[in-house]
């Protein structure tokens, strides 16, 4: 029977912490943590060691909190762990599975203790093992497989019993880029067609930025949460590289056309200044014509474009602010 | 030719929701319980992992086996009633039930702490406690086998084909002295070889810490017996206590020739107990402390 939680489409709020603390040993890992996760692909973000894997913990109800309140899909995990977690899919960080039990066996039995029938766990074990492309190797002995394979059984492990809410801690660990890429699209594909809320750590911006709606941020105890697409989907700005020479005349033309333009320094952007020669203009487009415009404008001055890019969400910029930046 | 909805046939529907049942929490208990009795008899591992407990089985069973087949073939050769064969029974299978403990509950406990499957059971609807339970219910099965299996064969076998007990309710009387028996046995040699496996993830070191400490309590008291140590020394012994408790259930009171026969039934008693309850509270310390969230 289902625990009496709301059903995904009516969960507003996916995870809620409020005034979290947890000391270990006289370290405070995580100190006044307000975080909310909602809905879709959350990315969890945080320098090794800033307590991503602790916190992952506190959510399942495997460590209770030293203070504060955890949500989780509406259950308190400390007090209701037992009703939760079969509602929760959870892949490890660890590497390491029983090397002699074939896969099919493995996932069928970690869905049998999840609370399946003997029978739907094993056909529902064979289809998790389809979905992340290991159902040619299923009977294989887990000890035979290459990472990236354990890494899929492990996925497949989190899958077979159908969570809501699937967490995978640093599931891309000792992937090649290839494997990576594979298994991104993959968790994108579970967020998004398969509607489970997908809870991804990481300590990988880019693969972060890949596939995540939003994104919290562990730094020095504390959680900062943002959202990723929707920023991204709507973004205005233009980041615009030209000529030094063309720069004046480029800037006054965009002006003219009623957009909003902005000369950035040389200090103000640091390491990504443009080199010599070489000026960086910030364009806001607030209007439908004013793509066109930027293009007009860019044609007519004759300016030598160096770069025009949309800037991605700011991932990094809110990544550093929160973290503290390069200390 | 076929309509298309009888010559077509749906046969992979993909991954999709489960809309149906979950056991809950008496459902994990019993489906680990299930895959840990089974793993410990060797199903489902390479040929490596069945060896030694296959051996263990063979030597557990085969006196017991061999003996109902004499009987039956020759007669009652052993001459001894039957209630005193069973008791003398126990005895004969102490290396293999001993040899059991080491090798099976290293496999039940350290193998989930080395194999990460320890945090993937707790991220179930299993707890710290009810993971204990299960692995605990599934040890005493796996015990049980080697304790109570080879008796049963025995006393079943050899009341079938003698006068001895006479009657269904003489049969009875035994078996549940036998049951009783067993699980007196199996109880102290399953918490020390938890307790040894609860502190370590690594199978080989258990096995073999599980053996010295047996071998060792065994050896130790003997010697300081022997050398004019007063009887009660034997109850530092686990082995001897644990044989022990069938010989006293099995003959009542009477006091026969055993090592402890001198030991009063309140010391022995006591010492059991002991020797169940210490390192029971050493494996739930142990479990209670371990992090797992990796």
């Amino acid at each position: 029977m289902r625990a009496a939680a709301a059903p995904p489409s009516e969960v507003d709020d996916v995870v809620t912490t409020r005034d979290l603390h947890l000391r270990i040993g006289g370290r405070a890992v995580l100190d006044g943590a307000d975080l909310h996760v909602g809905p879709g692909v959350t990315g969890l973000l945080g320098a090794n060691g800033a307590g991503k894997t602790t916190l992952i913990g506190l959510l399942l109800g495997l460590q209770r909190p030293t203070s504060g309140d955890i949500r989780v899909m509406g259950l308190d995990p400390t007090r209701d762990g037992p009703r939760l977690r079969p509602l929760v899919g959870y892949s490890p960080q660890l590497q390491v599975l029983p090397p002699d039990v074939p896969a099919v066996d493995l996932v069928s039995h970690l869905a049998e203790v999840q609370g399946l029938p003997r029978s739907a766990a094993r056909q529902r074990s064979s289809d998790a093992l389809w979905l992340v492309g290991l159902g040619e190797e299923r009977t294989r002995r887990v000890g035979t497989m290459s990472t990236g394979q354990v890494q899929r059984v492990k996925l497949a492990c989190a899958l077979a019993h159908d969570p809501r809410l699937l967490v995978l801690d640093e599931p891309t660990n000792g992937l090649d880029p290839v494997q990576r890429e594979g298994l991104l699209l993959l968790v994108r594909r579970l967020g998004t067609e398969l509607g489970m809320h997908v809870l991804l750590s990481s300590h990988l911006l880019a693969e972060v930025e890949q596939v995540c709606d939003s994104v919290v941020i562990i730094a020095d105890g504390r959680a900062t949460s943002a959202r990723l697409r929707q920023e991204q989907e709507h973004s205005s700005r233009r980041l615009l590289v030209v000529d030094e020479a063309s720069a004046a005349g480029v800037e006054a033309g965009l002006l003219a056309a009623g957009l909003a333009v902005a000369r950035t320094s040389a200090q103000d952007l640091g390491p990504s200044a443009p080199g010599e020669g070489l000026a960086h203009l910030d364009v806001t487009l607030s209007a439908p014509g004013h793509e066109a415009a930027l293009t007009q404008v860019l044609a007519a001055a004759g300016a030598g474009v160096h770069r025009l890019t949309e800037p991605r969400h700011g991932l990094v910029d809110t990544y550093l602010a929160t973290t503290g930046g390069l200390r | 030719m076929r309509a298309p909805e009888e010559a077509a046939r749906l046969l992979d529907t993909g991954y999709r929701p489960y809309g149906g049942t979950r056991s809950g929490v008496g459902g994990a208990i019993g489906s680990l319980v299930r895959y840990s009795f089974l793993r410990g008899l060797g199903v489902g591992r390479p040929f490596g992992g069945k060896v030694p407990i296959g051996l263990v089985m063979v030597v557990a069973y085969l006196p017991a086996v061999a003996l109902v087949g004499v009987t039956v073939v020759a007669g009652d050769v052993l001459g001894t009633p039957l209630e005193q064969s069973v008791r003398d029974f126990f005895g004969l299978i102490a290396t293999a039930v001993v040899a059991f403990a080491a090798l099976v509950v290293p496999e039940l406990f350290c193998t989930d702490k080395r194999t990460g499957m320890l945090g993937r059971y707790l991220s179930t609807p299993l707890t710290r406690w009810t993971y204990l339970v299960a692995k605990a219910l599934a040890l005493l099965c796996l015990l049980g086998l080697v304790v109570l299996g080879p008796p049963l064969i025995l006393l079943l076998g050899l009341s079938g084909v003698g006068d001895d007990p006479p009657g269904l309710v003489q049969v009875l009387d035994v078996l549940w002295r036998v049951v009783a028996g067993a699980g007196l046995l199996a109880l102290p040699l399953a918490a020390v070889g938890a307790a040894v496996s609860s502190l370590t993830s690594r199978r080989v070191v258990a096995t073999a810490v599980i053996a010295v400490v047996l071998l060792l309590c065994t050896a130790v008291t003997a010697i300081l017996v022997a050398t004019g140590s007063p009887d009660p020394v034997y109850l530092a012994d686990v082995v001897s206590i644990a044989f022990e408790m069938p010989y006293r259930l099995l003959l009542l009171g009477e006091t026969g020739d055993t090592v402890l026969s001198g030991v009063p039934l309140w010391q022995l008693l006591a010492a059991w107990s002991a020797w169940v309850v210490v390192p029971t509270t050493v494996v739930v310390l142990s479990y209670a402390t371990t992090k797992v969230s990796r």
